[in-house]
């Protein structure tokens, strides 16, 4: 199996994970959080 | 019409899932039996084909989640398990590649600017990625309103997750983004060692099929064509070169050569074969050419029975397993209610704070393993029939694994079994020492050559052996009850029962003697006068002696059993080391002494030849069928012995003892890991000593569990029996 074929068979999973991090980061911004408390 | 099928499963995680599937097909109009192999991954099913067909089993467990196909192809079997290994290997590296750096930041660098949004940016894509088979898997068995390992897994790691999320959102304070992702990677560790030992389980059926070679050369038309195997058809003649492997089973038509057969039978001095000889497919031809009929092609050949029988009792399930299964299949359930159970107590009752709670809950969680209960008992059967076979002991199915190690009495059939099964000369001697004993060798050779007894039979072959010849025969008889006389080189020759009124008391003696002895004395008389007395035995097997002695250190009692009269029943025992014989026992009343010895007590093997005693095989708690691989002896016993050597009978006793010990070790092991486990992740320790265990230090145990499990049942491969 080569990474490429991985990959493919992962892209759901890999689209998922890309939307999840995208969205937690903005939320992490957005709330301010990294503003040392 | 009941019929059966063999059906590959993918997909199965865990025990759980075999018993998702079994339940699944139990429910289905028209199934009869079923039988889902975790380890094998295979489901057996029986079915009434008027009411489904094999089509729609398929796509039954397919539509739960589990892609399955018919069939068992070596080649492909052995690809799937290849690219689910490959598979688990990427999972793994790619999981670690994020875990490692999340649990290093998570533990180590607790001061590293944007800390939290580093470990949500590690942990995320193992949750997701990695983890999306354990959702995949929870999700098919919700569907079926069940739950599985890998529900524990998902609920367990999407808590610890979930609440990390919370905190980067400032909800809580505490995060446990690296619990979760090495959770996932411990697991997936252990899945991928997992598989890798379980290939392991099933290498001697793997090396079975792999003997048969792909192409075959046979004679059509007078010409050499080489042709695919499976185009062979029986009564063709087919061409075998040195160190080329047969592809069929036939019998030798042209040229000899010695094969070797300890593929097969476990023997492993190689075998002569000449014209008139069997040769079975997948052995390999040493030296010789030779030409033979095929007799059996495809699936009836030795081979392919053999295969089938190691794959049947692989298939099949020991009483010990049916506990397990009962045990795995609440397990899940169980485990989860525990689980919240234990975050309720920590949370409400013992006021603990909520982070610390679902911590404990998740532990629980995920140091349940419900897979080494699942794979304690499949895995050690499959090794152990594994390695039966590769040494020449069939054992048909997991019961006969499981009731070898009650057994402690041995009944042989002596013909075939204690002894060769064919008579043999034993002595010749002479009446006067000077005389000229090829002469007389010569003479016994000429008139039995041309009879059809089967005591004749045994001098030719003496008298072949000792390069006899003869000389004309004329006005040969034979003389039913009594011998054969006949004219050779013009004078008289008998060779036959001795008449005691007609012999001098030295030859009367010597007689006496051999009967003693239990063997059938015959006299020579040349024209008229006693020249030499000729002994024939069915003789004894070089290592019944050592069978015998073998199974009396192992604490077994052993019988003979026997149509012969007494005093050469007790001779041929006394010689093996048997103490306890049934002589003049007709074959229709071997059965009934065997029920005799069960009703006192006794858990008794039969050891046969399957050709006259199958009876009695049937009647014993396991009959031992000895016959080179021959269909009867296959069909008769619950145990076949390809070498036809009693020592065998100790080796499959002690096969069956060992691995009974391996299930049993295993099962405790699994037990007793869950029963400590669950107990201790769920802080029992904890007020009295404050021993909490980590979800981690929970995970990595429970993937280790099951690898263990697996690794114990290999150990046999090295038992020496």
């Amino acid at each position: 199996m080569k990474v490429s074929e991985w990959i493919r068979e992962n892209k759901g999973a890999i689209a998922f994970t890309v939307a999840v991090m995208v969205i937690g980061t903005v939320a992490y911004f957005a709330l301010g959080m990294n503003i040392p408390q | 019409m009941v019929k059966k099928v063999e059906i590959n499963v993918e997909g199965m995680h865990c025990a759980s899932c075999s018993n998702l599937i079994t339940k699944a097909l139990k429910k289905t109009p028209g199934v009869v039996a079923v039988n889902v192999n975790y380890a094998s991954r295979k489901a057996r099913v029986e079915y009434d084909e008027s009411q489904i067909d094999e089509q729609k089993l398929v796509a039954l467990i397919t539509s739960k989640g589990y892609p399955s196909k018919i069939g068992t192809d070596p080649d492909s079997e052995r690809l799937v398990r290849e690219m689910e290994i490959v598979s688990l290997k990427f999972f793994l590296v790619f999981s670690a590649i994020f875990a490692i750096p999340a649990l290093l930041v998570g533990m180590v660098f607790m001061d590293l600017p944007y800390r939290m949004l580093i470990l949500f940016l590690l942990a995320t894509p193992v949750q997701f990625i990695a983890g999306k088979s354990f959702y995949l898997g929870a999700w098919s068995a919700l569907k079926n309103r069940t739950a599985s390992m890998d529900t524990l897994i998902a609920v367990g790691t999407s808590a610890a997750y979930g609440y990390s999320v919370a905190a980067i959102l400032g909800l809580v304070q505490e995060q446990y983004f690296e619990t979760a992702a090495v959770l996932i990677t411990l697991v997936i560790l252990g899945k991928y060692l997992e598989a890798i030992a379980k290939g392991r389980t099933s290498e001697a059926i793997r090396k079975l099929m792999g003997l048969t070679p792909k192409v075959a050369t046979v004679i059509r038309e007078g010409r050499e064509i080489e042709i695919p195997i499976g185009d062979v058809n029986v009564g063709e003649i087919v061409l075998v070169k040195p160190g080329e492997k047969i592809p069929v089973d036939g019998t030798v038509t042209e040229g000899g050569s010695a094969v070797d057969e300890s593929m097969i039978t476990g023997e492993s001095i190689p075998v002569e074969k000449s014209k008139g000889s069997g040769v079975i497919g997948g052995t390999i031809n040493k030296h010789g050419v030779i030409r033979f009929e095929a007799t059996k092609v495809g699936g009836d050949t030795v081979l392919s029975q053999i295969v089938r029988l190691v794959e049947d009792a692989q298939g099949s399930k020991a009483d010990i397993q049916r506990f397990a299964d009962k045990v795995s299949g609440i397990f899940v359930p169980v485990v989860i209610c525990l689980a919240l159970a234990t975050f309720l107590v920590w949370s409400f009752v013992l006021g603990q704070s909520f982070s610390f709670s679902l911590m404990v809950a998740v532990a629980v969680l995920v140091v349940a393993c419900p897979c080494s209960l699942g794979l304690a008992t499949p895995t050690a059967i499959m090794v152990g029939t594994g390695i039966g076979a590769q040494r020449g002991i069939l054992i048909k199915s997991a019961e006969s694994l499981e009731t070898m190690h009650t057994i402690n009495a041995v009944v042989f059939d002596k013909t075939g079994t204690i002894t060769e099964g064919r008579p043999k000369v034993t002595d010749f001697i002479p009446a006067r020492p000077e005389a000229d004993r090829g002469l007389l060798i010569g003479y016994a050779y000429a008139v039995e050559r041309n009879s059809e007894h089967p005591l004749a039979e045994a001098i030719v072959e003496f008298a072949k052996a000792e390069n006899a010849t003869h000389g004309e025969v004329t006005d040969f008889e034979a003389i039913p009850g009594s011998g054969v006389s006949a004219m050779v080189g013009g004078r008289s020759v008998y060779l036959g029962k001795p008449e005691k009124d007609s012999l001098d008391a030295n030859t009367a003696a010597g007689i006496e003697r051999l009967q003693g002895e239990g063997k059938t004395a015959m006299v020579l008389k040349v024209d008229g006068a006693p020249c030499a007395i000729i002994a024939v035995a069915d003789t004894i097997k070089p290592t019944s002696a050592q069978a015998i002695s073998d199974l009396k250190s192992l604490g077994i009692e052993t019988w003979m059993i026997t149509g012969d009269n007494e005093r050469t029943a007790k001779s041929i025992a006394k010689t093996a080391g048997i103490t306890n014989v049934f002589a003049e026992v007709l074959p229709q009343d071997k059965a009934a002494y065997v029920k005799k010895l069960q009703e006192s007590g006794w858990k008794v093997v039969m050891v046969g030849d399957g050709i006259n005693d199958a009876p009695a095989l049937a009647q014993a708690d396991i009959g031992i069928a000895m016959g080179s691989g021959t269909d009867v002896a296959m069909e008769a016993g619950t145990v076949v012995l390809m070498r036809s050597d009693p020592q065998d009978v100790a080796r499959a006793i002690r096969l069956g003892r060992k691995t009974i010990s391996k299930i049993r070790q295993n099962m405790v092991w699994a037990l007793i890991y869950n029963v400590i486990g669950i107990p201790v992740a769920a802080g029992v320790l904890y007020p009295a000593f404050g021993i909490l265990l980590s979800p981690i230090i929970a995970g990595g145990a429970m993937a280790m569990s099951s690898v263990s499990v697996v690794t114990n049942a290999l150990t046999l491969r090295w038992a020496r029996l």
